[in-house]
């Protein structure tokens, strides 16, 4: 009986998520868009989460030279680093690491504050004003997601490379011209693209998820904290799995 | 101003309202006096159409609210003030952008008008000085005090207000409520307000209701609630 209850729960609560989807949707398209607002949250979820993201990218590209070193001199290509490290992070590892990152800050940030002010009946005072809060408080944040991770992601690529230079021209003695000219004939279009693609659904996804946990938080500030921990879970795992799919599906459709 | 007609209103199979019948005329001030859990909330939550009733009609300024849709009851909740028990300010804003707030949205002032309309409000509350400062630096009466000027900055026909003086010492409760009748008494709003605070509750109100599961057991003045025979409007003002 609990089983049924919980999965007709689950259903219910995704139902829910798909008009509150709708709801963004239809502001945007009639263009009901608040951009000081917009502008005011990129800043906002732009600063949050700059300093973490390129300390992240940065440490992925020096660890992806550190190990490409170890695989390629076995089979004496350690010239072939800064191809590796530039394909593995503009194709796959920056969108993805940018993503997860952006959700358990700017994402979770997002959640939390929403979250407090359906408790605190801030929402519910935006509606008793005569205003539409998905209007006035979601849109304008999830618009915002929807410029700032990729944004983010592209200056992630960039310091990834910066460091997967430094292990490569400084321990594995690869020559920095060569590092450089090896970074920017390997980049296509194709493998820009297939990446960067993939950052606006990610984007999305995040600014729905959290917004959705967050305006539909109640129980106090223990709901606060609840819906905020379910906001970045759900971020995280649909990251994941969508980034798994979105791949299959540009590398079908797109080629390699 | 106000009818109700018969409001019925359940959550997971508990009625909440019972059949509420009442009506209330344009510049009363009317309140609302229950034990906790006797709908009170719920009844005003009704009134301005967060809530929509499973039967029933309420009629205000001659328009049945549940029958509007989501959009229109947006551009009707611009004639309606709401006073939240926690205040409900935006704590992202000053006391002063919260009262813009509202003109933003649904005025074509200029700067300069909206600021001095916002200087009137807050003076009327008592609060010049404050515009500046953030909820979270306001005490609980403030805030409700600021609260209640954003809700009548549009210039609202009907104020309704969620348990004004719960959490407030005293003198506080007795500051906030007679503010609250003054400024319905000024502007010609008519005001419903919930409580369980007796005294407060006949010192600013016209007329007083009495709520009890879901229906409303006793109604009249300060006098005819003080005659009742109902046990429990007998223990409620004691």
């Amino acid at each position: 009986m609990a089983v049924i209850k919980a999965f007709g729960d689950t259903i219910g609560s995704f139902g829910r998520a798909v008009i509150f989807l709708g709801e963004i949707a239809g502001c945007i398209l009639r263009g009901k868009i608040r951009w000081r607002l917009v502008a005011e949250q990129v800043f906002e979820q732009g600063v949050q989460s700059l300093l973490i993201v390129l300390l992240a990218a940065f440490a992925s590209g020096a660890v992806l030279a550190m190990q490409g070193q170890v695989m390629m001199e076995r089979f004496g290509a350690k010239e072939f680093i800064a191809q590796l490290v530039a394909l593995s992070l503009v194709r796959e590892l920056g969108p993805i690491f940018t993503a997860l990152v952006f959700s358990g800050k700017s994402g979770a940030g997002m959640a939390a504050e929403l979250g407090t002010m359906s408790v605190n009946n801030q929402i519910a005072a935006t509606r008793t004003m005569g205003v539409d809060p998905v209007e006035f408080l979601v849109v304008p944040r999830v618009v915002a997601c929807l410029i700032a991770l990729p944004v983010l992601v592209v200056l992630a690529e960039i310091v990834g490379i910066l460091g997967g230079y430094v292990i490569g021209v400084y321990e594995a003695g690869v020559p920095s011209a060569y590092y450089w000219t090896q970074t920017i004939n390997s980049i296509g279009f194709v493998d820009f693209f297939s990446g960067f693609i993939k950052v606006f659904f990610f984007a999305g996804l995040i600014g729905w998820v959290c917004a959705f946990q967050g305006f539909f938080t109640g129980g106090g500030s223990l709901g606060v904290g609840r819906h905020t921990t379910i906001a970045v879970a759900f971020c995280y795992v649909g990251v994941i799995v969508s980034n798994t799919v979105l791949t299959k599906m540009i590398l079908m459709f797109w080629g390699y | 101003m106000i009818r109700v007609e018969e409001l019925h209103k359940s959550f997971n199979g508990q009625s909440v309202l019972d059949g509420v019948s009442f009506s209330i005329e344009r510049g009363e001030v009317v309140t609302f006096l229950g034990l906790s859990g006797t709908g009170k909330s719920v009844l005003l939550l009704h009134l301005i159409g967060l809530l929509s009733p499973d039967r029933g009609r309420i009629v205000i300024d001659g328009t049945d609210i549940t029958r509007l849709s989501e959009r229109e009851l947006l551009a009707f909740r611009r004639q309606v003030g709401y006073l939240f028990q926690e205040s409900a300010l935006y704590d992202f804003m000053t006391v002063e952008d919260n009262l813009a707030f509202p003109l933003e949205e649904h005025t074509d002032l200029s700067d300069a008008q909206r600021r001095d309309k916002v200087r009137e409000y807050l003076a009327m509350v008592d609060m010049e000085g404050a515009g500046g400062r953030y909820p979270s630096e306001l005490s609980g009466g403030m805030r409700k005090r600021v609260a209640l000027a954003r809700a009548l900055i549009l210039g609202a026909k009907v104020l309704l207000c969620d348990e004004p003086t719960s959490g407030l010492d005293p003198v506080r409760s007795r500051d906030i409520s007679v503010v609250i009748r003054d400024l319905s008494r000024r502007t010609g709003t008519t005001t419903v307000i919930t409580s369980h605070d007796v005294a407060n509750s006949f010192r600013i109100s016209d007329r007083v209701f009495v709520l009890d599961k879901g229906r409303v057991v006793a109604q009249g003045t300060e006098d005819d609630i003080r005659g009742s025979q109902v046990e429990l409007v007998r223990e409620l003002v004691g």
